[in-house]
């Protein structure tokens, strides 16, 4: 057993951990005061490379795997998780998306100018009445030709407003709905038919920009399907599968920033003549952090590995998800009441952090649907399908090929089929 | 055209505590980096580089990284690779163990030797950990070429480089004619970051050439180090001055002090 990093992960990380406190940790205050992403460093992080990381160089990636995707995604949620989002966004599941299910010619296409930052990614799924229940999106793609026309809108899209590139899942044939009658599109946004929505204004992550999107006569050529037409949910799903691992990472990040800012701030202020570090109460909750924030580490580095193993992860990615987004949430709450009144000063980085957790047990599936998930798989081990299958995807029948993931395809395929089920009401 | 640019490899003081009571330094995380005054250097020399290729195209420069030290250096000239060199060459011996600056410039100077040709050497002008300052122009000395010293801006020209050097409290321009050595000011250039397409291919792709000191040809004499260290000094912790209200209360305590 090897709990180390290889080499050149290590230096990756020390790469991204000198970008993120040189240039994201001073630009992280304005971005949220002003709800404005700082577009100036997510450049930066182009010009040397750090929004291709996942991705093989053939693409123009650096060809570091989910385990250096995941370093990223840590790095940058320990200084800010709004630019983790909009970047997690960009690479994790709008840039992913367009890998995972398309072919070579459309990753050729699309890929290296997005690991380049040329453009910007993003991925659309959610609609008003599509959110945990993703099966029943509305948004309409007509057959017209060689082309498609998408009619309809989605909604809370990281980086609506910035994007270049979108993929977007759309029903084309309403009688199987998201069972066979989904079509994953890759677009782009500067096509006739496309509007972004104002900025949504949110409770926190005011740096990461989110947006309704709408398509209105929005003409798509069939050679953006991604994937197979019909078996769009699937490539949506198995997405999100690979997101939820770096969505993990990043409330990793989150948390070790709040563990470090409580210890920091426990070892100057002094009640009744000493430092609070010297008590108990407060040594208790540092020790609290630091186990469930150890446990993480361990969770989403070994999931990454599986990842890049080719093993199977479905399981372990919802895990990483629904541990990390509720372990931050439970570090930055007892960092803020360390902090006393003063982490409840917009002064303190300790209640930015606080309004910025609360989503990640929200978006990318509720903690909810993670629970489903890892149920169900938990049932499978021992024989039990909590609900029928009513949908055969087997992997042959995708053209997804490697991110290292041929194994993962058929297990995507199934995770895909399942939430079919979990939402079918 | 070669271009040599030596860098050096320091505890990250990010990982130190500096006690005073007990007058002791606690290494707290162990971790090293390369010094920003090795990458400031890298940085010049790309820039040279960039500039005689955009006027030479068919010959460019060639960038060759080289530093001193145990294995965890390696590390240093891969980042050093990232940064723009061509090739990487680390001096490690156990005879360099305790090598100080006049040893390290010896065993540069003779690596630099060995390699035959050269055009530019590039070094820091001031490391962050020891920061003696000594490195650019012991090696002129040993390399017998001219040095231009505490360089806060440089241009390559024609016929070699334009720089302009700090000079006390002055700044002179020098155009200096190559071979040379440069030592570069780090807070003079604007700090980048390594590219992470060539940190990747530093670790999977390229390697770094080791030599010792029987490779090198020293004698004895040249790596017994002349410093030897007797102890830790602190300077006296600054106190805190006296916050005065207005300029009134200013010029009377001033007054009181007898500074006026």
């Amino acid at each position: 057993m090897d709990f180390e990093l290889s080499r050149e992960h290590q230096a990756l990380r020390r790469l991204v951990r000198e970008f993120a406190e040189e240039e994201v940790r001073p630009a992280v205050k304005k971005a949220d005061r002003e709800s404005q992403p700082p577009m100036d460093v997510v450049r930066k992080a182009a010009d040397i490379g750090l929004l291709g990381v996942p991705f093989p160089r053939e693409y123009g990636g650096l060809g570091a795997g989910e385990t250096g995707y995941c370093i990223l995604m840590e790095e940058l949620g320990r200084v800010d998780t709004s630019i983790a989002t909009l970047i997690g966004a960009h690479i994790g599941i709008g840039a992913m998306s367009i890998y995972l299910g398309g072919d070579n010619r459309i990753r050729q296409t699309y890929l290296p100018d997005l690991c380049a930052g040329k453009k910007i990614a993003a991925f659309a799924l959610t609609e008003p009445n599509a959110g945990s229940d993703a099966a029943s999106i509305k948004l309409r793609a007509t057959r017209e030709g060689d082309s498609y026309i998408l009619d309809g809108q989605k909604m809370w899209i990281t980086n609506g407003p910035i994007a270049d590139v979108m993929s977007v899942l759309a029903v084309t044939d309403p009688a199987l709905g998201a069972r066979g009658g989904a079509t994953a599109f890759v677009v782009e946004t500067q096509w006739e038919g496309f509007r972004a929505g104002k900025f949504e204004h949110k409770m926190g992550l005011h740096g990461s920009p989110t947006s309704a999107v709408m398509f209105d006569n929005f003409r798509v050529p069939q050679e953006n399907v991604l994937g197979q037409v019909g078996l769009g949910f699937v490539v949506f799903m198995q997405t999100l599968d690979v997101g939820r691992v770096s969505l993990g990472a990043a409330t990793l990040g989150g948390a070790q920033s709040a563990l470090q800012a409580a210890l920091a701030w426990a070892k100057v202020r002094e009640q009744f003549g000493r430092p609070i570090a010297q008590m108990q109460s407060i040594q208790f909750m540092v020790a609290d952090m630091a186990a469930e924030i150890e446990a993480l580490r361990s969770l989403v580095y070994r999931t990454a590995w599986l990842v890049d193993n080719n093993r199977p992860f479905i399981k372990e990615a919802g895990m990483c998800k629904l541990l990390g987004s509720e372990i931050a949430s439970r570090c930055i709450d007892r960092a803020v009441q360390i902090h006393g009144a003063l982490g409840y000063s917009r002064d303190f980085d300790v209640e930015r952090g606080f309004r910025d957790a609360r989503i990640a047990e929200i978006f990318e599936g509720t903690n909810e649907i993670q629970r489903i998930l890892i149920a169900e798989q938990m049932f499978r081990e021992v024989g039990v399908r909590i609900r029928p299958y009513q949908l055969s995807v087997s992997s042959h029948q995708l053209s997804v090929s490697s991110y290292q993931l041929s194994v993962i395809s058929c297990r995507s395929s199934l995770i895909g089929a399942q939430h079919l089920l979990i939402t079918d009401h | 055209m070669r271009i040599v640019v030596c860098v050096k490899q320091i505890l990250d003081p990010r990982g130190l505590t500096v006690n005073r009571k007990s007058e002791k330094v606690f290494v707290n995380r162990e971790e090293y980096r390369l010094d920003p005054a090795s990458r400031a250097a890298l940085q010049v020399a790309a820039a040279v580089k960039a500039a005689q290729t955009a006027s030479n195209g068919a010959n460019p420069p060639e960038i060759i990284a080289l530093s001193l030290g145990p294995d965890r250096v390696d590390d240093a000239l891969r980042e050093a690779m990232a940064f723009g060199a061509d090739r990487a060459i680390l001096l490690n011996d156990p005879a360099f163990e305790t090598a100080d600056a006049f040893v390290a410039a010896n065993a540069l100077a003779a690596a630099i030797r060995k390699m035959g040709e050269f055009d530019l050497i590039v070094v820091g002008a001031r490391s962050l950990d020891s920061g003696s300052g000594e490195l650019g122009a012991r090696l002129a000395e040993a390399l017998e070429v001219p040095a231009a010293l505490n360089a806060v801006s440089v241009e390559a020209t024609p016929d070699g480089l334009s720089v302009v050097r700090e000079f006390g409290e002055m700044f002179i321009r020098l155009d200096a004619p190559l071979p040379l050595v440069l030592s570069v000011v780090p807070e003079a250039f604007e700090p980048g970051y390594a590219n992470g397409w060539r940190l990747m291919d530093a670790y999977k792709k390229w390697t770094v050439d080791v030599w010792s000191a029987a490779d090198l040809g020293l004698a004895d004499v040249d790596v017994q180090s002349m410093a030897v260290r007797r102890e830790d000094a602190f300077p006296p912790e600054r106190q805190l001055g006296t916050r005065m209200k207005d300029a009134r209360e200013l010029v009377a305590a001033l007054k009181r002090e007898r500074v006026i």
